[in-house]
């Protein structure tokens, strides 16, 4: 068992710092603000893919964002090794007037590619994307669904070392979903990994080996996916009725 | 000390990416005119023809070098004037941007200075045309302005840097620097000469865009090198750039909290 280790993550913490808000802030002392994240272990190695469960703030994006190095924890080390792409909200570097050919440009430039590369790759990620028809219209036309559809089709004909996905997979259609799960399989398969924060834990049961849920910025369970959605789910069902 | 210069080391390795996003910029907000980014010429022509016609009435000297004046100095302050103004406002104008990638800070600034830099271009015809037909004789020293140009560019830098850092943090300062800067042009000498001012032009002094403005336009009109002016330029490039690369260092990974 020689496989590299692509994230690293020992032991780090971060908490939002409070920013004054107008003249209400600067009068009244407002209590410190809970860690986003506390106290977080974890390893993805090459050929695993992991996934990310827990409620709504608790600590999902915010990890994703750390090991994307957009987030720098305040204790603890984040290591990467390897090309990171990231797929965070919808749209992101998008420029919505323009067409989806010169988006996809857009996309690979941004993620550090030449021009000439990406026009190389352009055929295969319509092909992907199944947008051949409207790959020269304005990106305003399209549903949320066909912008992901491009966004993923690009970023993962970079042939990315980590992917790093939030949240982005139900937009698209049941046929689209076979074929992403195809694809992030095929990577998994090349010793590339992805980490997909989800709440849909269908999903996560299909696309997944490992799984973490965070609750409150803390890693509550921890191991293969099917334990951790099932306990997840179990706690999940439960809560409606405590209230 | 390092982290700093690699922000600004990745960014400016990247140069074509920014100035591609600077296109798709202008190119967003242009689209569907039919006059297209020629409205930056137009505007700034209208400007220029009005507050010739209004204030080259009653201005000293010859017409010719008035127009000169005024014009070359409307062309910069309005590059400066724009710059300081979108810098208060960069970071927090790229929040999605720095929500989603690790790219470098820095990039977002080199961005906003290629906009600014096409807006500048698109201007230049009408300076071009003013200079024309002012009948001034410019000096073979003129070429020099080019090079002081190049001064200013590498100033802007660390006013972004600077000025977006801390409007991230406190978003009272992005709408001082605003309103400062809208009374700015009245401290600038461009719709006059200084002279006329007479024993308050020492407040001339005191507005750093003056002099960043003479050190270009000197040499242009008169084929000289403005010594005062050139001290306090050379005095806050280097005190900007000491602060600059201190904020970046310290607050770099902690902007995208406040934006």
């Amino acid at each position: 068992m020689d496989q590299k280790t692509l994230i690293n993550i020992d032991n780090i913490s971060l908490t939002y710092p409070k920013v004054a808000g107008g003249l209400r802030g600067l009068f009244s002392r407002s209590a410190p603000s809970k860690p986003a994240l506390a106290g977080i272990n974890l390893k993805v190695l090459e050929g695993e893919s992991l996934a990310l469960v827990g409620l709504n703030g608790s600590g999902k994006s915010t990890l994703l964002r750390t090991m994307a190095k957009i987030f720098e924890p305040d204790s603890g080390k984040v290591q990467v090794n390897g090309r990171v792409a990231a797929l965070f909200n919808l749209g992101i570097g998008m420029r919505v007037d323009m067409s989806g050919r010169r988006n996809i440009l857009l996309i690979g430039m941004l993620a550090g590619y030449s021009r000439q590369h990406m026009i190389e790759l352009t055929p295969q990620i319509i092909e992907f994307s199944e947008l051949a028809d409207v790959i020269d219209e304005p990106m305003v036309t399209y549903s949320q669904g066909m912008a992901m559809r491009l966004s993923f089709a690009t970023i993962t004909a970079l042939d990315p070392e980590i992917l790093l996905l939030d949240e982005w997979i139900g937009a698209g259609d049941r046929v689209f979903r076979l074929k992403a799960e195809k694809r992030l399989k095929n990577m998994v398969e090349k010793a590339s990994g992805f980490v997909l924060a989800s709440h849909n834990t269908k999903i996560v049961r299909n696309y997944c080996k490992q799984a973490i849920w965070l609750n409150k910025g803390k890693i509550e369970m921890q191991g293969p996916v099917e334990d951790v959605i099932d306990a997840f789910e179990e706690f999940t069902d439960k809560v409606p009725d405590n209230k | 000390m390092m982290d700093a210069f690699k922000d600004i080391g990745r960014a400016v390795s990247r140069c074509n990416l920014w100035a591609r996003l600077a296109v798709t910029d202008m190119q967003q907000t242009y689209k569907r005119s039919i006059v297209g980014v020629a409205w930056i010429a137009f505007a700034f022509a209208l400007f220029v023809v009005v507050k010739l016609l209004i204030f080259g009435s009653f201005a000293p000297g010859e017409p010719g070098e008035y127009a000169m004046w005024l014009t070359i100095g409307l062309w910069l302050f309005y590059f400066l004037q724009q710059n300081v103004v979108d810098a208060s406002n960069v970071f927090v104008n790229s929040r999605i941007w720095l929500l989603a990638t690790d790219l470098p800070l820095t990039g977002f600034i080199l961005q906003s200075i290629m906009r600014g830099l096409i807006k500048f271009a698109y201007q230049a015809p009408v300076v071009l045309f003013i200079v024309f037909y002012s009948n001034w004789t410019i000096p073979v020293q003129a070429w020099w302005a080019i090079l002081t140009f190049l001064v200013i560019l590498f100033n802007t830098v660390w006013v972004y840097i600077v000025l977006g850092i801390i409007c991230s943090r406190f978003r009272d300062a992005a709408h001082l620097v605003q309103s400062v800067m809208a009374v700015m042009f009245f401290l600038t000498p461009i719709l006059y000469f200084p002279k006329q001012v007479g024993p308050r032009a020492y407040l001339l002094n005191w507005n750093p865009l003056t002099h960043y403005i003479a050190i270009v336009r000197d040499p242009i009109i008169y084929g000289t090198h403005p010594t005062h002016s050139w001290i306090v330029v050379i005095a806050m490039t280097v005190i900007g750039w000491i602060v600059a690369i201190i904020l970046l260092q310290l607050f770099r990974k902690r902007v995208v909290f406040w934006v």
